[in-house]
């Protein structure tokens, strides 16, 4: 079809990224899931293997078997990962014909154990509840865990079938189970994290969404044409089925929940509602008024948090002269945002900002972008001696300070012989982070970020299009503030099953990606442990069960927690010890 | 104003017959195309959003082929032969789409709904291209009806070696394709693929009736553990009926709109290996940057399954080691690239080098691999037209690409356009193995040789010595473009709508592959056919049939077979020539 033509240019451009993609620098950043519990320095979770890496070895190793709850017998051929919290040792196997699995060969460590299986809840090792969080594993070299054994629950079934507004069944639609949980500091809807908690209509319009936890679930479907629009493509559409909740309504408040229990089967069929989409149109111009060649425009939620779980990003290529065109947008609060091509210059330009669709065309709309900021600074220690580790075992990065904005992030940049380094195509509040010496075990913690003598290293900073900013320092210390202790009842028996969280009593501290909340799981001998928090002299320490994951940063969750916490400060470089009781608080 | 109207009227007045929907097509996909159609242009330039509008109206109706009943939010999609033009519709609640405002031209009509196979108007099988219809200025055409079948649906469950099912197992429905001029597996379209649920379900819908060979895969995304279980650590890729072995897979017909529930069959249990090695480039030092890909190939050693979806696949790391995880046994082509990435201007701007090696995997892991890779040739050259006069157009409208001058020349960086500079010259890098040369982006400029030392290369496949630059290369553009258009008829003289017209050159050695000589094109509306570019003076055949296979007129041994039904014709250089053909009685 000659139409393959006019987006041939669209597949090469896919291609191209496709090559230019070294590790994530140069892409558009989304946001992050929030980390479970992780006791790594500096937050970092462990870093996965890149292709081609190998995992290290080591001489630990864990055994188990695998069986289903309820029936007990032996679940064969489920899977079952090791992953390290630290390093990137790690492994996966499946159970053979008796449930059972082994994993040899593992540095040592602590590792999160899962099991998953088709049909089934995926476990943790050490949860009390399907889809709690488990306990992780601390494996010594040369030591065997045995037992590591797991019970999987059946999982929940949601099936239904999605109808358009005449009852003929809508096939492509993307349905997904979504709960509430906690993201970003807030109560958000989510995905339900299930292998099969999402799925494609197919001709019958026919959905099954499996291996559900049970609870309580939104079901939500999605049928937009997601093309690409060249500019020379123009459409006719007015109407388009707008993203619907069961049992059939676009407004998330209305929508009705559906209850499931473990291994119980629901049905969820309702009709799409149909709604007015709007086409935007504009033209895309750059610092010096000429129209924008090199790039490419995306209109994102703007909101702040993406559900993720519709496709929630559009995309638009931009004409020679500058112009592009959105077809079929649904009414809402969007941010216009134009990346370039390829990877990202010193030079490149870009531009970000809000549009509100109602139910009219938008017509005429002017994107203007601009350059990037540039800042310049320098990785030092905390001693003021040459810092003991590389130029090449240094990093600095420049990632969003506040949840959910898709944001264009600069490639990371060079860490000069001299220990300088100059970040490039800045925008909007950025937090300003870095490791230094080749890994998350290296003994390097970062201790703070200055920008012209102010601590930034929290509050981050704003970058003004087209500026330079000179001076800023990346500060390291070899002095690790930790902190660990045994968690216990009141009669003194050690708990396990509960969530232990760190956080300072300021509450202007509570900020996105904060370095002082921190969450952790104690240990199979109840003993809990946080390395590298930052010092400080107000911090608060509670333990409590059944804490959701993404909870402990939630804003209700730490005031109310302030009232039972117990107090204690940290000084740099010190390890503290600190027994703690289990608290009676409910999340 | 009044001038205006009577022109449209008289237009509407001598305008031939509606267009009326045949009986609407009995299948399948729109074809990639043949020879000379087929080729992806280089890169279509972005057009403009306000293009010229026209006067000239389309109308029809989109239906189901089996009962007639209508189709709402069917897409239709309209575009212009050379791909400038592009409109998008949705069919209403009877079926029917509007659109207004084209330009007078040739167009190809296309319209899809998800469960239905896609049709262009007037397309009667499978493989072949539709009827494109003839817009004058001003004119509306009426009654444009397209019938889609029912989508076929292939369906069944995936069980493992102990007859449970298997939960998230990516299936694939392949069929044979002339991809690259040999017959290939490549998946069967946008609905080939699906995910079997927890209960081990897939279910394929929407295919067009055909040949289809059934694969299953399970991917355990993540480092294998070194020693697995026993023998047995993870799944190959299976074929319905349950081989590994792609030339054991059994074939599965479909009928139209036929449904086929029972595709269930088994993942083969097997132990996967690791191939490791090392690329090292031309210059003795290991590839830092660079890539290693796995491609299943068959017995003769070619690719089995066409490239682009291919194989396994990872980086090298730092010191140009690689490790590929999860292979089955079998045969397999191993292909290295290293170097260009990184650079600023991105991977088409630097250099590669290649790579390429058999190989044989069977159960144990395969290591110390040494691949040394080769610089492609660099190939420097000017453009001049055949006259001497100077272009109309501006060089960096052009293009200039190597494209693959045998079946298995394997895409790579060197097939990347290059730009023409200001003083028409260009530059080609990355080159390896046989390519042509040809050129892209002008509509009136054609390319008529291209010579290298004097000796016309036009349509040689040349390989040019790796790591060397050659130069001095000419390409000559003509703007004398020949046209060959004509009436197809039957033996009673009435016009045939319903085949393709092949021009294929008289002389044999010319027959090869992606050969300039040969072209196909599709009568329209009213059975008149039109072909341009093709290089005269020479002398032709042509022949006017019926059910050609996609590819097909790409293949020697059929051409050979048309020879007697042929007419000649001699056609000079840049000729307009009147040719009516008759419907040969041989497919």
């Amino acid at each position: 079809m000659r139409v393959l033509g006019a987006l041939a240019f669209v597949m090469v451009f896919d291609v191209a990224l496709c090559h230019a993609q070294a590790t994530t620098p140069g892409q558009v950043v989304q946001p992050q899931q929030p980390q479970p519990s992780t006791t790594g320095p500096q937050r970092m979770p462990a870093r996965p293997l890149r292709p081609g890496e190998t995992p290290p070895k080591g001489t630990a190793a864990i055994k188990g078997y695998v069986t289903a709850g309820g029936t007990g017998s032996p679940i064969r051929r489920a899977q079952v990962r090791a992953m390290s919290m630290q390093g990137q040792g790690g492994g996966v196997t499946n159970t053979d014909a008796e449930g059972r699995f082994e994993i040899k060969e593992l540095p040592a460590g602590r590792y999160t154990i899962t099991a998953t299986k088709g049909g089934f809840v995926m476990g943790q090792f050490g949860q009390r509840r399907p889809a709690d969080p488990g306990t992780p594993i601390d494996l010594a070299d040369g030591q065997t865990a045995e037992k590591v054994n797991f019970i999987l629950a059946r999982g929940s079934v949601i099936s239904g079938r999605i109808v358009d507004d005449g009852g003929e069944p809508v096939s492509g639609t993307q349905v997904a189970a979504m709960r509430y949980g906690f993201m970003a500091g807030g109560r958000r809807l989510m995905n339900a994290s299930a292998e099969g908690g999402t799925d494609r209509t197919d001709d019958q319009g026919a959905f099954r969404l499996y291996g559900l936890p049970p609870g309580d679930y939104y079901i939500s479907a999605n049928n937009r044409q997601m093309m690409m629009m060249a500019p020379n493509m123009n459409s006719t559409e007015t109407d388009a089925f707008a993203p619907t909740y069961y049992p059939g309504t676009p407004t998330i408040s209305e929508a009705t929940k559906v209850t499931v229990r473990a291994g119980q089967e629901a049905q969820a069929s309702f009709a799409l509602i149909v709604a007015r989409m709007a086409k935007i149109r504009g033209r895309a111009i750059n610092s010096s008024g000429q129209p924008v060649t090199n790039g490419m425009l995306m209109l994102t939620p703007g909101d702040g948090v993406m559900t993720m779980v519709m496709m929630s990003t559009s995309n638009a290529m931009i004409a020679a002269d500058g112009t592009f065109q959105f077809a079929n947008v649904p009414p809402g609060r969007y941010n216009l945002q134009l990346r370039p091509n390829g990877m990202p210059t010193a030079s490149s330009e870009m531009a970000s900002m809000p549009v509100t669709v109602g139910n009219e065309d938008i017509d005429n709309v002017l994107i203007v972008t601009a350059p990037g900021a540039i800042a310049r600074g320098v990785i030092m220690t905390d001693d003021a001696s040459a810092p003991a580790f590389r130029p090449d075992q240094s990093m600095v990065s420049a990632g969003p300070a506040e949840p959910g904005v898709v944001m264009f992030n600069p490639s990371q940049p060079r860490i000069n012989d001299d220990y300088t380094f100059e970040l490039t195509g800045l925008s909007d509040r950025r937090l300003i982070r870095g490791s230094a010496g080749g890994g998350p075990n290296s003994g390097w913690y970062l201790k703070a970020v200055l920008y012209d003598g102010t601590d930034i290293t929290d509050t981050g900073m704003e970058f003004a299009p087209g500026r330079t900013y000179e001076g800023l320092q990346v500060i390291f210390t070899r002095k690790t503030t930790d902190l660990s202790g045994a968690l216990t009842d009141d009669r003194g028996r050690p708990i396990v099953d509960a969530t232990v969280v760190v956080f300072p009593a300021d509450q202007n501290k509570w900020t996105y990606s904060s370095r002082y909340v921190r969450t952790a799981r104690p240990d199979t001998n109840g003993k809990y442990n946080f390395k590298s928090l930052p010092p400080g002299d107000d911090y608060l320490i509670i333990a409590v069960q059944n804490l959701e994951s993404g909870q402990g940063s939630d804003p209700d969750f730490l005031t109310r927690a302030k009232e039972e916490g117990k107090s204690f400060s940290l000084n740099e470089g010190e390890t503290k010890a600190l027994d703690i009781k289990l608290s009676k608080l409910v999340p | 104003m009044l001038v205006k109207t009577l022109f449209i009227a008289l237009l509407i007045v001598a305008a031939p017959a509606f267009a009326q929907g045949p009986p609407g097509g009995q299948l399948q996909q729109p074809p990639a195309g043949a020879p000379g159609r087929g080729q992806r242009p280089m890169r279509a330039q972005p057009q403009r959003v306000d293009a010229p509008r026209g006067a000239s109206i389309m109308r029809g109706q989109i239906v189901a082929s089996d009962n007639g009943s209508p189709i709402r939010r069917a897409q239709v999609r309209v575009t212009s032969f050379d791909a400038r033009e592009g409109r998008v519709a949705t069919t209403d609640a009877q079926g029917r789409f509007e659109i207004k405002e084209l330009p007078a031209g040739r167009y190809t009509i296309s319209a899809s709904k998800a469960g239905f196979v896609s049709l262009q108007y007037g397309q009667r099988r499978p493989t072949e291209s539709g009827t494109p219809l003839e817009l004058g200025d001003g004119q509306t055409i009426e009654k444009i009806t397209i019938g889609l079948p029912r989508g076929s649906v292939l369906g069944g469950r995936i069980t493992d070696e102990f007859g449970e099912p298997v939960a998230n197992a990516s299936v694939t429905a392949f069929r044979y394709s002339y991809v690259a001029g040999a017959r290939r597996m490549v998946p069967a379209g946008q609905n080939a693929r699906d995910t079997t649920d927890d209960l081990g379900h897939f279910r394929l819908f929407g295919l067009p009736p055909g040949d289809y060979y059934v694969s299953a895969t399970l991917r355990t995304g993540g480092p294998e553990v070194t020693d697995p279980m026993g023998e047995v650590s993870g799944y190959a890729a299976t074929y319905f009926p349950g081989t590994v072995n792609v030339a054991e897979a059994s074939r599965v017909t479909l009928a139209v709109s036929q449904e086929n529930t029972t595709i269930n069959f088994g993942l083969v249990a097997t132990k996967l290996v690791k191939v490791s090695g090392q690329v090292l480039m031309s210059d003795g030092g290991p590839a830092a940057n660079g890539m290693v890909m796995l491609l299943p190939a068959n017995a003769g050693g070619r690719p089995a399954i066409a490239m682009q979806q291919g194989g396994n696949g990872t980086r090298v790391d730092g010191n140009g080691v690689f490790h590929v995880s999860s292979v089955a046994p079998g045969r397999y082509i191993l292909q290295a690239r290293a170097g260009g990435f990184g650079g600023p201007r991105g991977p088409a701007a630097a250099e590669f080098e290649m790579a390429r090696m058999d190989l044989t995997v069977g159960t144990d892991d395969v290591d110390g691999l040494t691949m040394v890779t080769g610089p492609g040739a660099i190939v420097n050259g000017n453009i001049i037209s055949d006259t001497g006069e100077p272009f109309d157009f501006k060089p960096q409208q052009l293009q200039v690409a190597a494209r693959p001058g045998s079946p298995d020349t394997m895409a790579g960086p060197g097939m990347a356009a290059a730009r023409v500079g200001d003083d028409w010259t260009f530059s080609l890098r990355n080159l390896s193995d046989a390519v042509l040369i040809r050129t892209g982006g002008s509509q009136s400029w054609l390319l008529k040789s291209v010579f290298v030392n004097g000796q016309d290369i036009t349509d040689v496949p040349m390989e040019f010595p790796p790591g060397q630059t050659v130069g001095g290369v000419q390409i000559v553009l003509t703007r004398k473009v020949a046209t060959l258009s004509g009436q197809v008829s039957d033996s009673k003289n009435n016009p045939v709508l319903d085949a393709t017209v092949i021009i294929f050159p008289t002389d044999e050695k010319l027959w090869t592959y992606q050969s300039r000589f040969i072209k196909a094109a599709r009568p329209d509306q009213d059975g008149k056919y039109r072909v341009t570019g093709l290089p005269g003076p020479g002398s032709y055949l042509v022949v006017a049939l019926q059910g050609l296979e996609d590819g097909q007129a790409g293949d020697p041994d059929f051409l050979a077979s048309l020879k007697d039904q042929a007419a000649k014709l001699e056609l000079g250089e840049g000729e307009a020539k009147a040719i009516d053909v008759k419907l040969s009685a041989v497919k």
